[in-house]
């Protein structure tokens, strides 16, 4: 057998480990030294070499140790070509998409969190992961029923973390995913969530909302995530949360909030609350769905900036992109860049302006009686069946008061209250909390806005806004 | 039309299926229904409530709040309101010298008729039922059958169907 | 390929940023041979990594698919993939702050429900990226940065830990003897269901030099003295075994507690 060892200088790191771990001492110190300040090795003895090949086990790559064996194995790996073939050899896919709706088409009587659950299903996600807890836990039982049935992932993760992290990972797979939880169990993802909006993974977690702080009151409503959800990942970022005011709405919404999550690549957040989880309501389902799947472009980069704004092609794993996904600042190639504050500041601008820009198809208001509304009631989800009810019952009685609900809390549809401004006098914001989203009016607008707050886990009684319209305070 | 109901009884009396019966026949009617979870007053003692609404049209608010027609196993405060509520009772577990005497009394001795029938007392809820739509109109009694068999499927939808005709022709 | 071929074929950038005689030049390694005797290419494989030195291992420096995720997370993410797509070979690479302190839960449950993925722990007894705080192999007595007088507290066996929690295969090597490493890491590959691999890894920079082994060689050279293998531990008495730590493939917990002789 013969046997050639070189060193190729600029890879060695000075560890010393071939000249102190070789059995034969066949490498020394060199007189040559490096930039770095040490020594070069030199293959000092090389006619004692036995082959045994520890040294090149040991060395990070310098040491290149040739030995000709008898039989040379026919190894030879074609990389750059991943299991999907080159790029030209791989379809495009993603987009719209209209589906037929796997349920009859008709009525049916749903609780809130089943809505979700069959929501989920006829836009086709496929993974579910969660935790048990109050009051989402109909979702983690449902979905353990249908994921069976339609031939899907139910993960009953040992804890909220390990449930979000797993619906990123399948949503990398190629699955559409969602979680469930409640405000504590929301807590917990904050991390993951803001590794989902810095890898531009698409997902959606539903916030089954419940008196809080802390364990609070688990089978009473609230609406005391309403900043958490936004502000509460660390990090700047942006996010898309919407808030259904009843059982169809949460089947609708539950589409939307994928769809939406699909095209933007970014984490959806549904709002809902102990009330509307178990609330049972008659629900409309339509033949067809339009459902909207990641757009995936062989070749194209993975990942932000994109020239303008757009949403960055998503392979999964094992399309042959080599895929390097990294919650640490990186390229379009997804390589890491930790101190580059140019890539860090396209990196956020690129997350920001890619939902940013698309601020106006992301407005979704209910609007009731707004041509001539001096007083506009302005609520959020559940609160809003309250709200809509009072504002019907003070017209009968000649009240001149509006009533806007935004179905997308955030992006906030800033430029709606501010046109609305314009005409009306004041703003009543009635809230499930000790007032959230009464602060965000608030800074978009010079106007009087007034906070309803009502943080007792009790769904605003709507006789209680009414009397507050007729003038008889809170 | 709207009607806002509230069932009212003791655990294992089948208030929950009696309010889904009719909560699937009013759909079945393409109508709108509601039924929120249990709010107001804290129901204890193995005392349970639940809550219907069935309307013409969308629904602004889910949960009662003045109810058009109490249906109770049990006896109950009536909620103060102006409205003139349609009150089914069993004569045989309500006084009904403590009912209010300004809403409209409707015995119905289901449990009594429920023994009679069947010997059991779990079909009871279903002659409360029948007399109910008697009554009120709320939904086509052949609704309600229908529901009955889907709903009730292995649990003997043949004699609480009965139950329903029986209680049906009370009225 | 020789080693040095294939560090050209498979790593992004042939010169890592590791410091100088750390374990997990020596893991890349073998991993990459590993995988050349099994006649596989490194791109058959996903990776999930987390935080800290040991994610960096595929996630900087690897052509292949790889998920670099957050701290203690790399074994529920990578559960969320493998259940996904089951076809996908799904390794994580996790450090030992990563796999068994923050995300020892995640490691437990993955190993009781047995999950198809392969967890290789790269120990190296601290938090290397951090600046050297103990973890929770931190050996007894041993100094760190927040150790300074030495460790008191007991440290994790993991090999004990993992078999525990009902996983079927559990093997632990040290870098020292890189041929056995390799055919750990071959075995690990090609075992079916939930696999552990604790990776026995010097840190000459932060572990070493605040515990009189400054040089990698040193390290291994402590390694070679207090790791034997559960071959050889039938042949020693009770008074040697004491400070040794056995490695080895193991199946069960019981074959284990019995070459501590424990059991």
């Amino acid at each position: 057998m013969e046997r050639k060892i070189s060193i190729e200088q600029t890879l060695c790191r000075g560890c010393n480990l071939c000249v102190e771990m070789c059995p034969k001492k066949v490498f020394e110190d060199g007189e040559e030294i490096s930039p770095e300040g040490f020594k070069l090795k030199k293959v000092a003895n090389p006619t004692k070499c036995t082959g045994c090949k520890l040294c090149e086990l040991f060395c990070p790559g310098a040491i290149n140790l040739k030995i000709e064996e008898k039989e040379t194995p026919s190894y030879s790996p074609r990389l750059r070509l991943g299991r999907g073939g080159p790029p030209e050899a791989r379809l495009a896919r993603g987009g719209w998409r209209e589906t037929k709706n796997p349920l009859t088409p008709g009525k049916y009587f749903w609780q809130g969190n089943k809505a979700v659950v069959e929501a989920a299903l006829a836009c086709g996600c496929r993974f579910f992961a969660g935790y048990p807890i109050t009051p989402a836990n109909e979702i983690l039982e449902e979905m353990a029923k249908r994921m069976k049935v339609v031939d899907g992932v139910m993960v009953q993760a040992e804890d909220e973390i390990a449930a979000i992290s797993m619906i990123l990972g399948a949503s990398w797979a190629g699955l559409k995913a969602i979680t469930a939880t409640s405000g504590p169990g929301f807590a917990l993802m904050q991390e993951n969530l803001s590794l989902a909006d810095m890898t531009e993974t698409p997902c959606v977690v539903v916030d089954v909302q419940r008196a809080g702080p802390s364990t609070g009151q688990p089978t009473r409503p609230g609406a005391m995530d309403m900043r958490e959800v936004r502000y509460g990942s660390h990090g700047a970022i942006q996010r898309i949360v919407l808030y259904p005011e009843s059982v169809q709405e949460l089947y609708d919404l539950t589409i939307k909030a994928f769809n939406l999550s699909e095209r933007f690549r970014t984490p959806v957040i549904l709002l809902s609350d102990a009330y509307l989880a178990h609330l049972s309501e008659s629900v409309e389902i339509k033949e067809k769905i339009d459902a909207f799947d990641r757009i995936y472009i062989p070749g194209e980069p993975p990942f932000g900036p994109t020239p303008d704004f757009s949403t960055p092609s998503m392979p999964r794993f094992g399309d042959g992109e080599f895929l390097s996904i990294t919650g640490s600042t990186h390229d379009k190639l997804g390589a890491r860049s930790t101190a580059d504050s140019g890539i860090q500041e396209e990196l956020i601008s690129h997350l920001q302006n890619k939902i940013i820009k698309q601020k106006e198809e992301l407005v979704d208001c209910e609007e009731l009686f707004l041509n001539d509304a001096k007083i506009v009631v302005v609520a959020f989800g559940t609160v809003g069946r309250s709200a809509k009810w009072a504002v019907r019952e003070a017209r009968k009685r000649g009240k001149k008061v509006g009533f806007l609900r935004p179905r997308i809390v955030y992006p906030f549809p800033a430029d709606k209250i501010k046109e609305l401004s314009g005409k009306v006098r004041k703003f009543v914001v009635p809230e499930m909390n000790q007032g959230q989203m009464f602060y965000v009016v608030r800074e978009k607008i010079s106007r009087e806005v007034v906070s309803l707050p009502q943080p007792n886990g009790q769904i605003i009684d709507p006789r209680r806004i009414l009397k507050y319209l007729l003038g008889e305070g809170w | 039309m709207k009607k806002e109901i509230i069932f009212f009884g003791k655990g294992g009396q089948g208030l929950g299926v009696m309010g889904k019966i009719l909560a699937l026949s009013a759909i079945l009617e393409g109508k709108e229904v509601s039924s929120s979870p249990s709010y107001g007053g804290e129901v204890t003692g193995g005392l349970s409530q639940s809550e219907v609404i069935v309307s013409d049209e969308k629904i602004d608010f889910p949960t009662v709040l003045e109810p058009d027609i109490l249906i109770i196993f049990s006896q109950m405060a009536i909620p103060k309101t102006k409205n003139k509520i349609m009150i089914f009772y069993d004569p045989d577990l309500i006084d009904a010298g403590k009912l209010s005497k300004n809403h409209e009394l409707i015995p119905v001795p289901a449990t009594k008729m429920a023994m009679e029938i069947s010997g059991e007392r779990s079909i009871a809820n279903m002659i409360m039922l029948g007399a109910v739509i008697a009554k009120t109109q709320m939904v086509k009694p052949e609704s309600i059958i229908k529901i009955i068999h889907e709903e009730l499927k292995g649990k003997n939808p043949e004699l609480n169907e009965k139950a329903f005709m029986e209680g049906f022709r009370l009225r | 390929m020789n080693i040095h071929e294939l560090r050209k074929l498979y790593l992004k950038q042939e010169k890592t940023t590791f410091c100088p005689g750390c374990g997990y030049e020596i893991f890349i390694n073998c991993l990459l041979k590993a995988v050349e005797e099994m006649k596989k290419k490194l791109d058959d494989f996903n990776f999930v990594e987390g935080i800290g030195c040991s994610g960096w291992v595929a996630s900087n420096y690897f052509k292949a698919d790889n998920f670099h995720t957050t701290h203690g997370r790399p074994v529920a993410f990578a559960t969320g993939v493998k259940l996904a797509n089951p076809k996908l070979n799904v390794i994580v690479i996790g450090g030992d702050g990563d796999t068994a302190s923050i995300g020892g839960n995640h490691l437990i449950h993955a190993a009781r429900k047995n999950i198809p993925i392969a967890v290789f722990c790269l120990n190296n007894f601290l938090y290397g990226m951090t600046g050297g705080q103990a973890g929770p192999t931190t050996p007894i007595n041993s100094k760190t940065s927040t150790t300074t007088e030495g460790n008191a507290d007991i440290p994790f066996d993991l090999v004990k830990l993992v078999l525990g929690a009902g996983a079927k295969y559990v093997n632990r090597y040290p870098t020292a003897y890189p041929h056995l490493l390799v055919k750990g890491i071959k075995n690990m590959l090609s075992a079916d269901g939930f696999r552990f691999m604790e990776i026995i890894s010097q840190c000459p920079r932060q572990y070493g030099q605040r515990n009189q082994m400054r040089w990698a060689s040193k390290m291994l050279l402590w390694q070679k003295e207090h790791f034997i293998s559960k071959e050889k531990v039938r042949s020693l008495n009770d008074e040697t075994l004491k400070d040794k730590i056995i490695f080895g493939e193991f199946q069960s917990l019981k074959e284990y507690l019995e070459l501590l002789r424990e059991g």
